[in-house]
């Protein structure tokens, strides 16, 4: 046991945990941010992306130790109070989703992706998704999604009313 | 109707899943329960047609999605007028939350934001027999229609009463009753004030036709789509209740594999919960990792018969046809016409074996279930296409009476057809009446 400092979506936090804890595990059962999704533990589906310092990365097998200061995002922490990001505007726009349990990875992955090339082609987008799994398939959508998203210009940025 | 076989051959759900399906009635008596619902207009569908009433329970099943043969939907209009529609179907990501509220919404002409859908919730919703088979749009969502339909028709009953005049002369329009000629309009909620109105659907009542359709079958967007891309809409694996516990099962060694003997002292000694019930072992702890740990140290024995390999198992299952054995339970045997006199007066006959792998069905979300007990009383939140064939097996499995069990059914991380069975459910339920206080499992992948 360790006490662990965090800062994630702005705040910080502390948490009494085994530094060998995923981040995903302590997200979701220690912070009740369970918005970063477990659907495989391994790092094969992408639900639980996160951003750490603006990249992606699977929180289920980013053990607690090795993220010291740097700044996590989750998908709690993307929209501005009712500012909702231009991504997850272009998700909901577009209906790029069906269960929806995919949804906050792909939202979080085609974050980092914008931030890095803000204006990708269509094959670099399913590039850079491809360890994203939607298991509704609802990939073409999605690639639309982060098109809409792209082409609105300001895709760091958190844009538009919610509704 | 198939027209080649001349026999009526239902959308098949996945029967092998269906074999624990007890065959229940939803209790008719409501009324105390609508009067819990305070003043308002509620309008149940009864189904009670010649062919329903005739089919046994079994052959229900066998229909892949008869309905029962009473209350299978109604809606509830509040004297604030909230529209709150119960459904028994569930929300896996094929988006009936959205498609329900869009019928509602095109017959009881009230907006779509206004209708709420309680959905697959055993205490709160009519029996269903589950979500499955693609039958929701062609099933739930006609009868939908057809209560909003008599809802909007009460209501415009009730202006024409009020103001003396003919209901052909009034509309229905965003929530109101209005003159068509004259200058007199009325919301629903005045007409409702104050009454506790009962209205069953009735016999005969045209619905708009779908050439005509303004919302329904529309496109539109997913109705709570904004607490989805915002992490905040609460998946089966995702609840939490004060003080709850994490679970861990031990699983089998292999398919059917039986416990020999088990030590579970070193689990004991970790400040954890440890359960052996027969075949069922299993620990409930403070949170996952100690969960996982405590399990891990448990040491147990399996007896398992040899299982046929990938490669084996076409022949395996040539060869252990169960000849006769109706494996469902439910007379779902027929024949008709003759494979061999087809055959011979066929112009070409190609002759060709095909087999494909055992596939599973992977949703995203895996099996979650929290559980939770008052005294005898069951709560259990899960992840499932049939809330009622779950509780039917909570009943079973705790030997306690289906009134004592609710399900809640929290939309999901979709399961197509592989999230039929209460198996995490129980297991969550048997860790939380050992616990003594509530139990989240959720499946891994490993
Ligand atoms: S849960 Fe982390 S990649 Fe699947
Ligand atoms: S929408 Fe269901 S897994 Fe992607």
């Amino acid at each position: 046991m360790a006490t662990i400092r965090l800062a994630i979506n702005q705040k910080s936090y502390s948490v009494d945990v085994d530094p060998q804890t995923s981040l995903l595990t302590v997200l979701r059962e220690y912070l009740d941010l369970t918005g970063s999704k477990y659907g495989c533990g391994e790092g094969q589906c992408g639900a639980c992306t996160v951003l750490i310092d603006g990249k992606a990365q699977r929180s289920c097998v980013t053990r607690l130790g090795s993220v010291g200061q740097k700044q996590i995002t989750t998908i709690e922490g993307l929209a501005h109070g009712d500012q909702l990001h231009a991504v997850q505007r272009a998700f909901l726009d577009v209906g790029a989703l069906q269960c929806g349990y995919c949804t906050s990875g792909m939202i979080m992955s085609a974050v980092a992706l914008l931030k890095k090339n803000p204006s990708p082609s269509e094959s670099e987008i399913v590039d850079f998704m491809d360890g994203n799994i939607c298991r509704c398939g609802t990939y073409p959508r999605i690639v639309s999604a982060i098109q809409n998203a792209a082409t609105s210009g300001s895709a760091g940025e958190a844009k538009g009313a919610s509704r | 109707m198939n027209p080649k076989l001349g026999v009526e051959v239902p959308i098949e759900p996945e029967r092998y899943e269906l074999r624990a399906a007890a065959p229940y009635c939803f209790d008719l008596d409501r009324r105390e329960f609508f009067k819990f619902l305070g003043a308002g207009l509620v309008v149940v569908s009864v189904l009670k047609t010649a062919a329903v009433a005739q089919e046994s329970g079994g052959n229900r099943q066998r229909r892949g999605e008869s309905l029962p043969n009473d209350i299978d939907a109604w809606l509830h209009i509040g004297d604030n007028g909230k529209v709150t529609v119960y459904t028994g179907k569930v929300e896996v990501g094929q988006n009936i939350r959205t498609s329900l509220s869009q019928a509602v919404s095109e017959e009881l002409h009230v907006p779509v934001e206004s209708i709420e859908m309680v959905m697959g919730d055993t205490q709160l919703t009519p029996f269903d027999m589950g979500t499955f088979g693609s039958r929701t749009t062609p099933t739930m969502n006609l009868q939908l229609r057809k209560v909003a339909s008599a809802a909007r028709d009460v209501l415009i009953g009730l202006a024409a009463k009020q103001w003396n005049t003919n209901p052909q002369e009034l509309i229905a329009i965003d929530g109101k009753v209005k003159e068509h000629a004259g200058e007199r309009s009325i919301e629903y909620a005045a007409l409702i004030k104050g009454q506790q109105l009962t209205q069953a659907l009735p016999a005969e009542d045209p619905l708009i036709p779908a050439s005509e359709w303004k919302v329904a079958g529309r496109p539109a967007a997913k109705v709570d789509g904004i607490d989805f891309v915002t992490g905040r809409h609460l998946y089966p694996s995702d609840q939490k209740l004060p003080g709850m516990l994490y679970g861990k099962v031990v699983r089998p060694s292999a398919f059917e594999a039986t416990l020999v003997s088990v030590d579970t002292q070193k689990a004991e000694q970790m400040g954890v919960t440890v359960v052996r019930d027969g075949n069922f072992v299993g620990v409930a702890a403070l949170n996952s990792q100690l969960a996982s740990s405590a399990a891990a140290a448990i040491h147990a024995e399996w007896k398992a018969e040899p299982q046929p390999s990938n490669k084996d198992l076409f022949d395996y299952l040539r060869k252990n046809v169960m000849e006769g054995k109706d494996v469902t339970g439910d007379g779902d045997r027929f024949d008709t016409g003759s494979v061999d006199e087809a055959m011979k007066s066929a112009d070409h006959r190609l002759q060709q074996t095909y087999t494909v792998q055992y596939i599973a069905h992977v949703p995203l979300e895996p099996r979650a279930a929290l559980a939770k007990w008052d005294g005898d009383r069951l709560t259990v939140w899960t992840g499932t296409q049939r809330p009622f064939g779950v509780r039917g097996q909570l009943a079973e499995a705790f030997h306690i009476p289906e009134e004592n069990v609710r399900v809640l059914m929290p939309d999901m991380g979709s399961g197509y057809g592989g999230k039929h069975t209460g198996e995490t459910a129980i297991e969550a339920a048997r860790l939380a009446r050992a616990a003594k206080r509530p139990v989240k499992v959720v499946w891994t992948r490993m």
